[in-house]
């Protein structure tokens, strides 16, 4: 058993083009899911998360209860089961209907995955904003809407910020899971080179590197995010403390 | 006599088995300062947060300019506009800075204009002394001017009435004085408010009215001279003296 790096740089070099049409697909569905997952997630957060107001009337506590009922089947499916199975089930059971491709159909499963995750962390993120912040915008008479966009969720984003991030690090990685509908990102291409050279170490390596340089990338932005946000907060931290 | 902007009629409110509020009535009318004491537990909160609808009462009405608001078709945004709150724990809006607290409520209840919302908000953060802080993050200022800020914030939508649930009781001692004086200010100039308080002083002197609330009812109430000299119930005297004796009432 032995690993020629040698050949797994020129292999790098030679097949360059298809690895770096790779890398832009995972990108893009790292991305698109990350950010769509977080629309999603913050609607299915904000019923989840949204409390039982005693003032309504018994129809809208109906359909807040069939709202919480819906939400909860959405994220134990997609939750529980493999995102590969969710790609080959949804693609091939739309595709005579739709007649959608399946980078399409890649990007759509992947925000709805995405999204299962975000509404937990969004709901938990909403749970712990202090009451005392829904109670002050009821008292100047604020709709449970209008609470939710200028007071609760840019509160409940920043406490999150860290779990929402890191949903972009797993996306890189689990969009691989979308060669199982020939969706032609990194994982299929680099699948493809290995075949046509019949050198799967050398290729596999060069899969793991570059896709630890993603990652490693990304947590390094969300990094330099995180800190920027905070960067009021400690000071405030500082002050006290003074 | 004018008709009273509140009307609280056998307000009733239980927390499980607990009796908190039983058959509660009093009236807020134009202009009236009235505060409520009692021991802590008396239902005095709970009272106030009731008359903003924090709580559901369980029976009884509230009526605003004569009209109950616990009634289906009352609309909630527009009264709660109208009777403003001041929190014990401030709950100023973390995320949002000292003049954009003061504003949001203007923009999204009342819709106001920018301009005018931002005007009314500087004029009122001048009259608590906050017109040096309008761009302060609202997370980064002491207590006092956290509520000094929350009573601008309350002022701003232009109530009609004012509660105040314990407005000093979050404070360190020597931020107590900035926010009462606030508060003096705004009674002489005619606000009506409603303040429930463990600040005797303060009530003996600002209140033109006195509640005495003891296990969920209004056990006494009056004038302050009433109230604090004169005191008829049995309850009331054994409160206030725990008061006299830790010094409040020599300082008169």
């Amino acid at each position: 058993m032995k690993v020629d790096l040698g050949y797994a740089w020129s292999i790098l070099l030679k097949s360059w083009p298809m690895f770096w049409y790779g890398i832009k697909i995972t990108v893009a569905f790292a991305v698109v899911g990350t950010v769509f997952g977080f629309l999603i997630g913050l609607i299915i957060g904000a019923i989840r998360g949204m409390p039982v107001d005693p003032l309504d009337s018994p129809f809208k506590k109906a359909l807040k209860k069939f709202g919480q009922m819906i939400t909860g089947l959405y994220i134990w499916v997609f939750r529980g089961t493999p995102m590969m199975i969710q790609a080959c089930f949804i693609y091939y059971l739309l595709r005579p209907i739709i007649h959608w491709d399946a980078i399409t159909a890649g990007f759509v499963i992947i925000s709805i995955n995405t999204g299962a995750y975000m509404a937990e962390i969004l709901r938990s993120g909403i749970q712990s904003v202090d009451p005392g912040q829904t109670e002050a915008a009821k008292s100047l008479g604020m709709t449970n809407l209008q609470t939710m966009i200028h007071v609760i969720f840019p509160q409940a984003i920043k406490n999150t910020f860290p779990a929402i991030g890191n949903q972009l690090v797993v996306n890189l990685k689990d969009s691989c899971m979308m060669n199982a509908i020939s969706v032609t990102e990194l994982f299929f291409q680099s699948s493809s080179i290995a075949g046509t050279n019949m050198k799967f170490v050398e290729v596999y390596l060069v899969t793991a590197i570059l896709y630890l340089i993603l990652t490693t990338l990304a947590t390094w932005i969300l990094n330099v995010i995180e800190r920027r946000m905070n960067k009021t907060k400690t000071v405030a931290l500082k002050e006290m403390s003074a | 006599m004018m008709d009273p902007i509140i009307k609280v009629e056998h307000l009733k409110k239980h927390f499980g088995d607990l009796e908190v509020l039983d058959d509660i009535d009093f009236s807020v009318n134009k202009g009236e300062v009235i505060s409520i004491i009692g021991s802590s537990g008396s239902g005095k909160s709970t009272l106030l947060r009731c008359i903003n609808l924090l709580e559901i009462p369980d029976g009884g009405t509230i009526s605003f300019h004569g009209k109950n608001i616990l009634d289906k078709d009352r609309n909630l945004t527009d009264y709660r506009s109208k009777v403003g709150m001041v929190f014990q724990s401030f709950n100023l809006f973390n995320n949002k800075n000292v003049i954009d607290n003061c504003i949001i409520g203007q923009r999204q209840v009342l819709k106001r204009s920018k301009e005018e919302a931002r005007k009314i908000a500087e004029g009122h953060l001048q009259r608590v002394g906050m017109s040096n802080f309008l761009n302060h993050a609202s997370t980064k200022l002491s207590g006092g001017q956290k509520q000094r800020v929350a009573i601008a914030r309350a002022l701003s939508m232009d109530p009609e009435v004012l509660l105040f649930d314990e407005p000093t009781s979050a404070l360190d001692p020597e931020m107590v004085g900035e926010v009462l004086e606030v508060m003096k200010d705004l009674a002489r100039n005619g606000l009506t408010m409603v303040v429930v308080t463990h600040e005797m002083q303060f009530a003996r002197d600002v209140s033109d009215r006195v509640i005495f609330m003891d296990k969920g009812v209004i056990a006494e109430q009056g004038t302050p001279e009433e109230v604090f000299e004169n005191p008829k119930n049995e309850r009331t005297r054994q409160f206030l003296s725990r008061y006299s004796s830790a010094g409040v009432s020599d300082k008169n």
